[in-house]
Parts: C-alpha cells; structure tokens; sequence
C-alpha cells in the first residue's frame, strides 16, 4: 500500500510522523517508494550522515541513482567526507538555514527533467540546532517554495517530540498528514 | 441719637458690611439685589453695577438651589444651605449660604461663604477610597484571569466610575526599529458614557512622545513618577496634543513590570480643570502598579511556559533523540553489516549533538537569567557559564 500520493501534476507537502523505534525504517521505506514512482529523491539529512543513509537505503533495494543528498551535519560533526557520493552535497553548519536554503535551491536546479521530492530528515533533529521560531520560518520558506515550483516534499517527525504550537504550524504547511505508526 | 452720631455708625456698618471676610448680600422682598460686599463681587466675578439693584438672586443662584434656600432650618430658624454660586464666567462655585429676613418689609440678608476648597477636598477624599476600593477590585480580577488582556477593560471601568473622570486609557511602550525613538501605542480604553475595549484608532499606534507634544513626560514616567497636567500650565505642544482631544487636565501614571517601564495609565477630564488631590494622585499611582503586577506575572508565567516548552524542544526530545540513536549505532555494530566509517559518523554526530544539547541548555538558562533581576550575579554566571 502506497504511503504518498502525489503524481507530478499534483504536488503534495507530507508531514510524516513516525515512532522513534521505526524511523529508520520509515525513512527507507518512502524513500523507496517515491523513487520506484519515478521522482529524483533529495534527503535533507541532520540526524544521519548521508554516508549511513546510502549504505543502508543500497541494502534494502532502494536505486540510488535517484537519490540526492543534502547532508548538514556530518561536516559539522568533523567527520571526514566522502569521496564517493555522488549527487551529494556537505554544509558545514545545520544552523546555517541560508546556506541549507542555497542548496535546496540548487538541488532543485539540477534536477533535470525528473519530478523531484524533498524529505527533511528530521524536524526533531532541526530542533537540537535551532530555535523552533527560526525552523517554523525556514520549513514555511521551504514550502512556499516548493508549492511554486510545484514539487512534493516531506518532513519527517517524531510525533512525541513536537510542541502543539510547532504541529499546528507545521500542519499549515502541509497539505496533508501521514502518521505511519499511530505514534 | 444725633445725626453725627447715626452718620457714625452707617460708616461702622458700611465698613464692616464692605470687609467681611464672606460674601453678604441684602435682598429685597422681590429677591432683587439690593447691597452686596466686595467678597461676594468677587466670588461671583461681577462689578458692583452688574448686581446691585439690577440682579435677582435667580441670577447667581440656580433654580433647584434657589428653592432649597427657602426651606427653614431644623429649629424654624436659620438654615444653612450648601450650593452653587453661578459665576460670571458661567463656573459655579460650591457656597454655604445662611438667610435671615430683616424686619418686616421682606428685606432679608445672606451670608455666603466658599467652601469649595472643602468640597474639593472632601471630594478627593471620596475619589481616593473609590478608586481604593477599584483597586481592590481590580486586584481580585487579575488574580483570577489567566490573562490580564481579558480583565483590563473592566478595571478601566471601575477606575473611570471612581473617579468620575472623562476617559481612562492604557497605553503600552514600543521602540521604532528605525529611528530607536520611544513609542506609545493604546492598547485599551473606558469612556464615562459606558463605552470601552481595545483601542484600534491607528494614530493611536506607534506615536511617538515628541510627536504627540509629551516628551517631557519620558523622565518622569520612565523614573517611576506619575505626571499631572492641566491645559492652563501646559507646554505648548502638551496644550495642543490636549486641546486636539478636548482634555482639561489629565493624570498619567507609569505602568512598570519587573522594573521595566512598560507603558502608562491615563485619567483624562473634559469639563473642568480639575483639583487633584495628592492622595488621589497617589491611589492612581498604585492602581498603575497593580496593573504593572498583573502584566510582568503574566510575562513571568509566558516566560516559564516558553521555557518549558522550548526545553523540551531543545532539551529533553533531544537527549531522547540520541538515546535512540546511540541504541541504533548499537544494533548496526551487532549486526556488522554498516561500515566502520559511517559507524564513526554517527557516533561523531551523537557527540556532536550532545554539544549542541548542552549549549542549548546554557542558552536557555541565559535567556531566563537576563531579564531577572533577583538572580544573584553569582549564580547568574554559573547558570550562563
């Protein structure tokens, strides 16, 4: 059973609550399914280096060709980058919403012709490097944006860990909500 | 008697009659005015020639008043009658009136004496325990709302019945991002006709002191004193500002919240330039406070309520994070099937983000430590070291 719904006519932002124990795994799983629809796959990644993600996304059959990484957390962390990730970029600070909304934004560019979709992964990691004013600002830009290019996006969350305040906002962003696990 | 001596005592009674200290008056049997001294000409503000033999006591004495002077004293003897001279100038004055008829021909004598300092007085007295008893009402309101938002109006409402005055106003300090200059914006507002609520006029918003003629009102407000103005003493810009809305006198009180000078409570008249007491001043001056109180514990409660909120954000949710984290790298190292190098990458993270936690927690205490003053130095550096 499929978990998103959107087509490239019709673009959908998803905000995607999961357990903490199957988040990994939910991650995985609709990464698996937006690139066996077709679309290029861009990972926001701050809480697992995109190194980890690959690896584990190859395991588990997902095509890597369609997925693109926007890592903002293994540089800051001073892990070593890695030379053979392609369609992968390094931001050196996850506080750093100018220089994460650069690189969406040239993610996008080069995309090709392929329909594209974005998934954050995490709104609660996001929250360990900024105030949750500036995320609610930064995820309503990233929105925005990619309601007038008309492309879907993601953001991924465990439930527990998000404010009431925070959720409402985040809910009006977001054209619909997919809890996976009844979290 | 001869008639030196009857020439004697007519300059006795006429010197005697001219510089009492209270305004007399003798009356003829048609109420017209026959002689009146010099202390009543200048209670009522006319010439000699305005009233003697030319005015009726219903000039100067108003209709209801006039009727009451009438009326004998308890004993059938003289009475003393409180009410109001009509002046020149169209202003009454608060008198005590006695009257005594004089031999049989209907000519009959009163004697007047100001008491409008009294009155002023007594008055001011009765405003103060009103505006007390607001304030004890007022108190209990905001002790018993969540929001201080959802109780002002009617605060302003038992401010404005206490004291009787035109309008009373909040009004609440902002700064211009531009210019740094001091703002004032009305927030709320109750009228003597019983109307009141938010304050939406937008020339009301984002006035600036200089431009609405009040500067000179910043250090005292800001030093905690309260201002009291009436448009005969006023600067001009102050004047212009009051005559623009039609204000005689007006009171305005600091509202501080945590030492913080928040914004300011108004008492506008419009009828009269009126005597303020000190002691009354002083009543609006704590019904400011109570005010101030209510706001800054609201503030304080808010301010907890977005560190509670904000902690778990950044705190507690976080160490949850790593937690499943860490247990994660734990299954990877198990199973042996992710690589020593993305391995070191998560636990770098992990690290990482423990950093972040705990900066996160100093940040926090910051925040809360900045804006209170009762925090001991000491223990301010140790929460934000």
């Amino acid at each position: 059973m499929s978990i998103v719904h959107f087509t490239p006519e019709n673009s959908q932002i998803y905000l995607v609550l999961s357990s903490a124990r199957q988040f990994k795994e939910n991650n995985m799983t609709v990464i698996k399914e937006i690139t066996e629809k077709g679309y290029q796959a861009i990972v926001v990644t701050i809480n697992q280096p995109a190194r980890y993600l690959r690896e584990y996304y190859g395991k588990n059959g997902v095509d890597l060709s369609r997925v693109c990484f926007i890592d903002a957390i293994t540089k800051y962390a001073g892990g070593k980058i890695p030379e053979d990730m392609p369609c992968s970029v390094f931001l050196p600070n996850p506080a750093d919403l100018t220089g994460l909304s650069i690189a969406v934004t040239e993610s996008l560019k080069k995309r090709g012709d392929l329909p594209a979709c974005i998934l954050i992964d995490s709104i609660n990691a996001m929250l360990i490097y900024l105030p949750s004013g500036d995320l609610s600002r930064f995820l309503h830009f990233v929105s925005s944006k990619l309601k007038i290019l008309d492309i879907s996006g993601i953001f991924l969350a465990v439930e527990s860990g998000i404010d009431p305040i925070l959720f409402t906002q985040l809910t009006s962003f977001s054209d619909d909500i997919i809890d996976l696990d009844g979290a | 008697m001869s008639r030196e001596d009857i020439h004697f005592d007519e300059h006795l009674y006429e010197a005697v009659f001219e510089s009492a200290g209270d305004g007399l008056v003798v009356a003829g049997s048609t109420s017209l005015i026959l002689r009146a001294n010099c202390r009543f000409l200048s209670m009522a503000g006319y010439d000699r020639s305005e009233i003697e033999g030319v005015m009726q006591w219903s000039g100067v004495i108003d209709g209801p008043d006039l009727a009451a002077l009438a009326a004998p004293g308890p004993d059938g003897g003289q009475a003393l009658h409180e009410l109001h001279l009509k002046r020149k100038d169209g202003n009454l004055l608060a008198v005590a009136v006695t009257v005594e008829s004089v031999g049989d021909r209907g000519i009959f004598t009163a004697s007047i004496l100001d008491i409008s300092g009294k009155v002023r007085a007594t008055q001011a007295l009765r405003r103060r325990d009103a505006v007390l008893d607001a304030i004890n009402t007022m108190a209990g309101l905001f002790l018993t709302a969540p929001r201080w938002e959802d109780v002002i109006v009617g605060a302003l409402r038992h401010l404005c019945e206490a004291t009787a005055v035109r309008r009373v106003y909040l009004f609440k300090n902002s700064e211009d991002p531009r210019t740094g200059d001091l703002l004032m914006n009305g927030c709320y507002e109750w009228t003597r006709d019983g109307s009141g609520g938010a304050i939406t006029d937008p020339a009301m918003q984002n006035l600036s002191y200089q431009d609405a003629g009040v500067v000179s009102w910043i250090p005292a407000l800001s030093a905690g004193e309260t201002v009291f103005t009436d448009i005969g003493t006023a600067g001009d810009g102050e004047r212009k500002n009051m005559e623009a809305l039609g204000v005689k006198s007006e009171v305005i009180a600091p509202i501080s919240a945590g030492g913080r000078w928040w914004g300011f409570i108004g008492f506008d008249e419009t009828e009269e330039e009126r005597y303020w007491a000190g002691a009354e001043i002083d009543t609006l001056g704590a019904a400011a406070g109570i005010i101030g109180s209510a706001i800054r514990r609201q503030e304080t409660e808010e301010a907890m309520l977005a560190f509670i909120t904000e902690s778990a954000l950044r705190l507690k949710n976080p160490v949850a994070l790593v937690r499943d984290n860490l247990s994660m790298i734990h299954e990877d190292l198990s199973d042996g099937t992710t690589s020593k190098e993305s391995i070191l990458d998560q636990i770098r993270i992990q690290i990482a983000n423990a950093n972040q936690i705990a900066e996160n927690l100093r940040m926090l205490n910051a925040s809360i430590a900045e804006g209170r003053q009762e925090i001991p130095e000491a223990f301010r550096r140790f929460l934000t070291k």
